[in-house]
């Protein structure tokens, strides 16, 4: 007879479970059907991505693989930074193993005890029935489906985040839940809670000609000097927007229908130096103000913004924020309502002038 | 009375700001001020009547006063699980004691009090099997 909740997996329970799961991956994998493969670079890293998951890949690959090059640019396999497989169960006969931990490990937003954080984390949501693991040590991660029809569209936004999100701090760099947009001159990131208008800053600067780094979702490193990389190239715009958009815009993931979601085109860009952090805040006024806010003020929103929405907290990753906002200035971006003045501003931010 | 953060929670502190995060929970705090007064006493393992002393004697107020604050403050985090009694067996909070100051500066005294992101709070409390709409996307609560 039960009296309690059953221990949480032992360490051995977890490597074993990591080291099964990636056998049977390997396993369906090597069974060429329904397969392909990615090779990216993401922040100057190799990484791959494997599918056994043929709707997946269309669909997370629409947003991710601009990161792509050839095979023989890249490393070779002992220097593969992060190998991702991505594994549709529906697709395939072979099972992944069962998990060491019991349904009373279930803890909120997915995560699971005693593997929230260490060298291997893993979340499971319940909907979508997605099973996220990370192994920091193999240097891999499962994303396991079982089935891409109960996978939800909006995670075509933004593939593998979560753990791309723990890969990042583990390297020192940040998976910002924020905006980037650049200039010739440098980048700034927009972040701030969902509704704070850095969605909406980074569309109107992406019509004024600025290019997009990143929409959401942005990655950051400070290493040897703060730069932002673009991990997904679509936008998601808040308003409605009238078709045909402006060249070189176009509609992307048209299979999400009650969002609108943009290529920028050639207005992507993939990487540029970081010049300042901006928190818009919407004032109803009609000018807009760059100003100047503490390290304190941006970690006040940065952090749980990034952390807490993000879905995937680490000591890793709370570091990492913190030595970005120790480095980077931060600036209040007082939105008006004169579109121009927000672009002018913005522009401005990257040039270093507030 | 000790007790000492949990070790679920990883915690960083940039100008006098504390930032602690509960990775199971995953519910993010920041403190500053007496609190993150008290917060250093903590990690520093100081016994609460000392870290309330120090209080006391740092911003001039008086020491039942203190020892009020500080400790309904400490309860807090027990009660939100940053914190969990006992030592870490390595030290009995002496030695931490003697090293250990508040910083009040030109601050004046306010009542240590912990801020939880309680906005974000309805984004985690989703239900993901009835709160999405036809194409999965989270909607928020409407009750």
């Amino acid at each position: 007879m039960r009296v309690g909740p059953l221990p949480a997996p032992t360490d051995r329970d977890t490597i074993r479970f990591v080291s099964d799961t990636l056998d049977a991956f390997d396993e369906a994998y090597t069974s060429g059907i329904h397969t392909d493969v990615i090779h990216a670079t993401l922040a100057d890293r190799h990484v791959r991505i494997r599918y056994v998951a043929p709707e997946l890949a269309e669909r997370f690959g629409a947003n991710l693989n601009h990161l792509a090059v050839d095979r023989v640019e890249t490393r070779s396999d002992h220097e593969l930074d992060l190998d991702i497989c991505c594994w549709d169960r529906s697709v395939t006969e072979v099972r992944a193993p069962a998990p060491p931990w019991t349904v009373d490990d279930h803890l909120r937003s997915g995560r699971i005890r005693g593997l929230t954080d260490g060298p291997t984390r893993a979340t499971f949501d319940p909907t979508s029935r997605v099973l996220c693991l990370y192994d920091a040590e193999r240097r891999s991660a499962v994303v396991h489906a079982a089935g891409a029809r109960l996978v939800p569209l909006w995670m075509d936004r933004a593939p593998f985040r979560t753990v791309l999100t723990w890969w990042a701090a583990d390297r020192g760099l940040a998976l910002l839940h924020a905006s980037a947009v650049a200039t010739a001159s440098g980048a700034v990131v927009l972040a701030g809670t969902s509704g704070a208008g850095k969605s909406t800053t980074a569309l109107r600067c992406l019509l004024a000609g600025l290019e997009l780094l990143g929409d959401d979702a942005c990655l950051v490193g400070c290493t040897p000097e703060p730069t932002v990389h673009s991990v997904y190239r679509f936008a998601k715009v808040d308003e409605p927007l009238v078709e045909p958009l402006p060249p070189p815009l176009s509609r992307a993931l048209p299979w999400i229908t009650d969002e609108f979601v943009i290529d920028p085109g050639s207005r992507h860009r993939s990487r540029a130096p970081l010049r300042a952090i901006l928190l818009p805040q919407i004032t109803g006024g009609r000018g807009t103000r760059l100003v100047p806010v503490s390290r304190t003020e941006a970690l006040r929103i940065l952090g749980p913004t990034t952390l807490v929405e993000g879905g995937a907290p680490s000591r890793e990753a709370l570091r990492a924020i913190v030595g970005l906002v120790e480095q980077v200035p931060a600036i209040r971006l007082e939105l008006g309502t004169d579109p121009a003045g927000i672009v002018d501003a913005v522009v401005a931010a990257t040039e270093g002038r507030s | 009375m000790t007790i000492r953060v949990s070790p679920m929670v990883t915690h960083e502190q940039l100008d006098g700001d504390v930032i602690a995060i509960h990775l199971e929970t995953g519910m993010y705090y920041t403190f500053d001020g007496v609190a993150a007064d008290c917060w250093q006493g903590l990690v520093a393992g100081v016994p609460i009547e000392i870290i309330a002393d120090r209080v006391s004697d740092g911003y001039g107020i008086a020491p039942d006063v203190a020892l009020t604050d500080v400790g309904a403050f400490m309860e807090a985090l027990v009660s939100e699980r940053l914190a969990v009694d006992g030592t870490d067996g390595t030290d009995d909070g002496a030695g931490s004691a003697t090293v250990f100051e508040v910083r009040s500066g030109d601050r004046g005294y306010i009542a240590p009090v912990l801020q939880r992101y309680d906005d974000l709070e309805d984004l985690l409390l989703l239900d993901p099997i009835h709160e999405v709409d036809d194409a999965g996307w989270p909607v928020a609560r409407t009750d």
